[in-house]
């Protein structure tokens, strides 16, 4: 039967077991889609915006493993795909899009809506096709197909002219086979470089597995989880990656880099051995590259050869697909635990609480994320858009299965959240899918409710509403001076109002006592529901290790720029927690450069005293702790006494001041303010006799103390109470003083 | 320390790499505009028909370090019409080009000229009032030399094919596209696979 090259190309998706085509119409694209009409088996779902019809395909491929399709016409029609090709070439996301273009004899001679479009998607592509001739098409379509689902999955544009579309028919011939010369992709591994990679699991003490988008892409989650548990490797995952393995495993270790959790860019740091499995070490994983796993080796195991060796020498590169190259290292690895490196990883994880949500008036969005975890048991499709509430995304909800976290990663592409989560839906009907926006994200594809609510595609969109855009705010905080420029949204419309004009259901939360209510709702009401949870305004996203730097410089909630948390606060909420009574508290630099003194007077029995000290050493900041109650000690305390004064009483008050050997620092009209320096009880003393004049203000450093010298030049730190002998790991007092302070690595 | 993380190599180093592609359209295009986005620079580039029917093959100069090349190979070899890429740089190879070079003459002059010509065993291929083309083939060395004393009696213009390189035969008829470094395999500084197990991290020897 003779047909059309449009025919031809219905056909040939059909071949191809397409069922789904995101698009947009146009003139060149007509008799496309004219034929399309007549094929009820390829359902057509009309959007708003190209954009919306690249990042929908998008979606549908990475939550179905199928290769997602789309059309558009010339011109810019096809312009708009670019943002969606670039950001599926950048995640490897296997998308066809078919456009047309203008007739033959017109090409390259400015005609009405023509653009070199295979021109310009030449870098955002892994392939495209100028078809020329009808006969072209089932073969560019067949290889399409193929080219864009092998390998290193990315996307392929078609692009077609009208009048081969609609011209010459021709009897459809489907090929048997393709011909690729220059296309090869690698399969299984060598087994040299299996058996090197083996070698360097097998001899490592602190190994840890990098999972990236591979494991998701070849499928490989069973084979991780195999690798992981056989050799008790701790598992962090890439933004991407994110699935492969639960969130609650507990070889988990979280997601490493820019907003990753400290706990997980810690142990990168500490670690002798990477396992790079299907990622691609992106700047926002590495930072600083020179700084990035100083310890470690480095296997790198991935399909594609051009990132061996890209960002990070790799020690022992394993090139195939991924499922296979995992089978064949497992038998080579030996099954082992490694107790201590486990015991460092936990202790990193507790003293690093990154994923802590403190207690707020004002709705925080991490709160939202979290509710919207223990709501769906972490079964959702999670999609998400570009910014901070992308990482909270990832960092707060609890990813149970394989491609549930669905993100523009390399790429950024902000908008991303409605469209993909409608192709997600429509490619996977069964799942919840919730689609998290950020206001200003949102704003970008929102035309496409109008898709949602045309076809009924039960979406469930969460807009974290703070009225600015977000991470570009919190990047002019912390490096551009607080310059707000251009990211306050002032001009925000009504979301509820705006989602019931597309006839869907709106719903606002302002208080976190809502959240919970709302969601239940959203999750009950049949079709697509939006609810915009109005968040605080200016959270920010931590921890965070700033771009080019390396996880030391990386910056933990509370935000104290340069420093981590501070040792005071830790002592501090420690004592409060326990009980202790804390009748005063001094702190200063010590004779040692990085270390501080603190010097405290604690009021209680021999009981709270001991469980004072062995608490306070307990803590990573404290090198030494000791106990001077029974010492011969020098005990000072230096205080500034304003007292109220006039003319007639000053000098009986400046007698007092002498008798004392005060000084008097500052005179005014009607105020004296006298320094003393000595012990406690002189300080009491003085204090009594100047209260009748009247005490304006009172400053009290609290007591400092040392040990007397004697003749052997004793140090405070190196004596005190018999608690001492049960310091660090049970040594005594004498092998204590052996330690350097300054030196601590970590219990 | 940024040397433990990329190979310290010469950064103006000359490497020769050789690509067979397919005949499609757009081919050029696609190298090029490769080659422009990863940030490698060509010195030279030959382009022409191979002895099979339907590839044709691309000989390039890149200049740069080790990394350069390595990550200009691969990045070549991911595009759907490259067949084959070799990197020859380090091989026994014959290397070619062709300049044409019209030189102005006098009539008091040009037999100086034609004498430094014939030195060089180059050509004449037109002769005219004020001018003449010496065509002249051979390493990109003597063409330079030529060149050079050629220049002061005046040069109007220069074409120069750029490099081609094939690997000399030997005794198995060895094939330009089928030796050259395998990037693939390549671990740590060049090493072999197992090789890489036994160096220590952060120990770098240079490549």
């Amino acid at each position: 039967m003779q047909l059309t090259g449009a025919q031809i190309v219905c056909e040939s998706l059909i071949k191809e077991g397409v069922d789904t085509i995101f698009g947009l119409p146009g003139g060149a694209v007509l008799p496309f889609y004219g034929a399309l009409s007549g094929y009820p088996q390829l359902r057509h779902i009309l959007v708003r915006h190209e954009q919306a019809a690249a990042m929908a395909a998008d979606g549908y491929a990475r939550a179905t493993g199928k290769v997602g399709v789309c059309s558009a016409t010339s011109g810019p029609g096809a312009t708009n795909l670019v943002t969606g090709l670039a950001s599926a070439q950048m995640d490897s996301v296997p998308i066809v899009c078919i456009t047309g273009q203008v007739p033959r004899p017109a090409i390259g001679r400015d005609a009405f809506q023509e653009t070199d479009i295979t021109g310009i998607t030449l870098p955002v592509t892994k392939h495209n096709y100028l078809v020329l001739d009808v006969r072209d098409i089932a073969p560019a379509i067949k290889e399409a197909f193929y080219i864009a689902r092998t390998g290193r999955p990315g996307p392929i544009l078609i692009d077609i002219p009208k009048d081969v579309l609609a011209g010459e028919t021709i009897e459809f011939e489907w090929p048997s086979e393709v011909d690729l010369p220059g296309y090869n992709p690698p399969g299984d591994p060598e087994p040299e470089q299996v058996v090197a990679a083996a070698r360097l699991i097998n001899q490592a003490e602190r190994p840890i597995i990098l999972a990236g988008h591979g494991v998701l892409i070849s499928r490989a989650w069973d084979e991780l989880r195999e690798l992981a548990e056989k050799a008790q490797i701790p598992v962090i995952t890439t933004l991407l990656g994110i699935g492969s393995l639960p969130t609650d495993h507990v070889l988990n270790l979280g997601m490493p880099g820019m907003h990753g959790m400290a706990y997980a860019s810690l142990a990168i740091d500490r670690s002798d051995l990477v396992i790079a499995l299907g990622a691609r070490f992106d700047d926002r994983v590495t930072g600083r590259i020179a700084d990035f796993a100083p310890h470690a080796k480095i296997i790198h195991c991935d399909i594609d050869p051009s990132e061996f060796n890209k960002n990070i020498i790799a020690d022992a590169p394993v090139l195939g697909d991924l499922k296979a190259s995992l089978r064949a290292l497992i038998p080579h690895v030996n099954s082992t635990v490694h107790l201590d490196w486990m015991q460092e990883t936990d202790q990193l994880r507790s003293q690093h609480p990154s994923l802590f949500i403190r207690e707020s008036d004002v709705l925080l969005p991490q709160q939202v994320l979290k509710e919207l975890s223990d709501a769906t048991g972490g079964n959702s499709i999670i999609v998400t858009g570009v910014g901070q509430h992308q990482m909270w995304a990832a960092q707060h909800y609890g990813y149970n299965e394989p491609n549930s976290l669905i993100t523009s990663g390399g790429s950024g592409a902000m908008g991303f959240e409605v469209p993909a989560a409608l192709g997600a839906k429509v490619g996977r009907p069964d799942k919840t899918v919730w689609s998290i926006a950020g206001d200003g994200g949102f704003q970008m594809t929102l035309c496409d409710l109008a898709t949602a609510a045309e076809n009924n595609i039960e979406v469930k969109f969460a807009i974290l509403n703070n009225g600015s855009l977000g991470m570009v705010r919190q990047w002019q905080d912390f490096f551009y001076d607080k310059d707000f420029f251009a990211t306050i949204y002032s001009g925000n419309p009504d979301f509820v109002k705006l989602a019931e004009a597309y006839g869907i259901r709106g719903i606002r939360v302002t208080e976190q006592r809502e959240v919970a209510g709302a969601i239940q709702e959203a999750m009950e009401t049949p079709g697509p529901v939006v609810v915009d949870f109005v968040v605080k305004e200016d959270e920010f996203v931590f921890p965070m290790i700033p771009a080019g730097e390396s996880v030391n410089e990386m910056l933990e909630q509370p935000y104290v720029k340069g420093d981590r948390p501070g040792v005071l606060t830790r002592v501090a909420s420690l004592f409060r927690r326990r009980g202790f009574n804390i009748a005063s508290l001094a702190v200063g630099a010590s004779e040692q450069k990085g270390l501080s003194r603190l010097t405290f007077v604690v009021t209680g029995d021999q009981y709270t005293v001991e469980q004072a000290t062995r608490q306070l050493d307990k803590l990573i900041d404290v090198v030494k702790v000791s106990n001077i109650s029974a010492e011969d000690v020098v005990a000072r305390e230096l205080a500034l006494i304003k007292v109220r004064a006039t003319p007639t009483n000053r000098s009986e008050i400046l007698e007092m001041a002498n008798l004392f050997r005060a000084k008097v620092v500052d005179v005014g009209a009607r105020s004296l303010v006298i320094e003393t320096t000595g012990e406690e009880d002189k300080i009491d003393a003085l204090y009594d006799l100047l209260r009748p004049f009247g005490i304006l203000e009172l400053m009290r450093t609290g007591r400092v103390a040392m040990v007397r010298g004697k003749a052997e030049g004793r140090i405070s730190d190196d004596v005190g109470a018999k608690y001492e002998q049960y310091g660090r790991n049970g040594v005594t007092s004498v092998g204590s003083s052996r330690y350097q302070p300054g030196h601590y690595e970590g219990v | 320390k940024e040397s433990r993380r990329r190979p310290l190599t010469a950064h103006n180093e000359q490497h020769t790499i050789i690509a067979l592609v397919q005949d499609r359209p757009g081919v050029l295009t696609r190298v090029a505009g490769l080659f422009r986005r990863r940030g490698f620079n060509i010195a030279s580039l030959a382009v022409g028909a191979s002895e099979q029917k339907g590839l044709s093959r691309l000989t390039f100069v890149v200049t740069g370090d080790q990394y350069t090349v390595e990550q200009a190979t691969r990045h070549l070899e991911k595009l759907i019409d490259v067949v084959k890429v070799s990197n020859i740089s380090e091989e026994d190879v014959v290397a070619r080009e062709l300049a044409l070079i019209k030189v102005r003459t006098t009539p008091t002059n040009r037999s100086e000229i034609l004498e430094i010509i014939n030195l060089f065993r180059a050509k004449v291929v037109d002769v005219g009032t004020l001018s003449l083309v010496v065509e002249t083939t051979g390493e990109e060395e003597k063409i330079d030399a030529l060149y050079d004393l050629l220049r002061p009696f005046g040069i109007l213009e220069l074409m120069r094919t750029g490099r081609v390189a094939m690997v000399r035969g030997k005794t198995g008829g060895r094939i330009s596209d089928d030796v050259g470094a395998d990037a693939v395999i390549m671990g740590r500084n060049g090493a072999t696979a197992e090789q890489a197990v036994d160096s220590a991290p952060g120990h770098y020897e240079g490549v």
